[in-house]
């Protein structure tokens, strides 16, 4: 399963979450400084969330506010 | 959907299919009032309206509580709005009747955890675990091992992050030392990649860090002293001499498979579908010990030398 994380591909096994993306990303230790995971319509997301193909996820420090009607 | 706007005021789709799923979801099918979605554990502060359809999901593990407010006017939703609310324990005088069912739940997760389900006849070592193998180690990885029926298996020291005492052995003690929720991968390795990965794992022994292997199918030696990516010496695999080009069949944990603890090797290899064995993301790696070791009900474990490390 190919995902994105900051637009960079990360090859993960089906059945993983969000936190294996960003362990393979090298990005879990900013999450523990206070970083957060966004989907691309600026929404949150927890750690154990699963992920899909294709999704794309963004790690940073504020959210940026989205229009999502 | 037109069979189900006959019957019903409103339809509410509640979907455990991830968020990404749900707004394709709104965009190919017409007439859903509302999908209350699960799975991606999105945080969805303000409903989301896809065409008529507004969808929501209130973030993950009961951090928050999600609260939609329709105006129906003739059966139709002629205004919505919507919050996440978050779950924030208070300060506040104890409550008899709460109290009582607080009780009753922490009686029922006593009992499970309290249960004894084996004899250990020795200590088990978990304090040692990043220095070195021992018998705990030992213990997991034959588990994880003889689980996914692979030829090997090598996990990190670092989720194992208690000791047992000798005698009666307890589920508390197992969730003790295999606290994550952890679970079982099986990918295929060269053995020019396993050498690399137990590089990388005695690469820090001095240091003391997690990423110290316990192994099961393997025997190895190294030289701690030798500069890392240096240190392996000789590797076996089930008493063969390790061969750099065979394929053979690792099982470890989904974090070293994801590439944690540095062990890159792993992360890369899964970039291949073809390398993927086995995963059962539904067996927690804390149960499968439990189921194991209740089986055996007598547990007598030792080192046996299979990581020797060696002086000069």
């Amino acid at each position: 399963m190919r995902i994105f994380v900051n637009n960079k591909p990360i090859e993960l096994l089906p059945g993983m979450t969000v936190r294996h993306a960003l362990i393979k990303a090298g990005l879990l230790e900013e999450i523990q400084v206070g970083k957060k995971v966004y989907d691309e319509w600026g929404n949150e997301l927890g750690l154990d969330g699963e992920l899909k193909e294709g999704l794309k996820l963004f790690v940073r420090t504020k959210r940026i506010n989205k229009f999502t009607k | 959907m037109k069979e189900l706007r006959n019957k019903a005021d409103l339809i509410i789709f509640l979907s455990h299919i991830g968020h990404h799923a749900d707004r394709k979801l709104a965009e190919k099918i017409k007439g859903i009032d509302v999908i209350i979605g699960g799975h991606s554990h999105t945080k969805i502060e303000k409903p989301v309206l896809i065409n008529e359809t507004i969808i929501v999901q209130a973030w993950e593990h009961g951090k928050a509580l999600g609260v939609l407010d329709l105006t129906l006017i003739d059966g139709k939703i002629t205004k919505f709005d919507g919050y996440l609310k978050k779950i924030i324990p208070e300060e506040i005088n104890e409550n008899i009747s709460i109290k009582a069912i607080v009780d009753k739940y922490n009686e029922i997760v006593d009992s499970v955890l309290n249960e004894k389900i084996c004899i250990a006849q020795t200590d088990l070592d978990g304090g040692n675990v990043r220095k070195r193998e021992t018998n705990l180690g030992n213990l997991v990885a034959d588990i994880i091992r003889q689980t996914a029926e692979t030829d090997v298996a090598i996990i990190n020291a670092g989720g194992l992050r208690a000791s047992i005492k000798k005698g009666d052995v307890t589920v508390k003690d197992v969730y003790s030392v295999l606290p994550f929720n952890n679970y079982i991968v099986a990918i295929k390795l060269t053995g020019k990649q396993i050498k690399e990965a137990l590089e990388h794992g005695v690469g820090a022994v001095e240091k003391g860090e997690g990423r110290f292997p316990q192994v099961s199918g393997i025997r190895f030696s190294y030289y701690p002293k030798n500069k890392p990516g240096y240190r392996i010496n000789e590797v076996f695999i089930k008493g063969k001499p390790l061969e750099i080009d065979k394929e053979y069949s690792v099982a470890t944990k989904d974090f070293i498979a994801a590439g944690g603890d540095g062990y890159k090797i792993f992360g890369e290899a899964i970039k291949d579908s073809k390398n993927f064995i086995f995963s059962d993301t539904s067996k927690y790696l804390r149960d499968l010990v439990v189921e194991y070791i209740k089986n055996k009900k007598i547990i007598n474990y030792t080192n046996e030398g299979r990581i020797t490390e060696l002086k000069d």
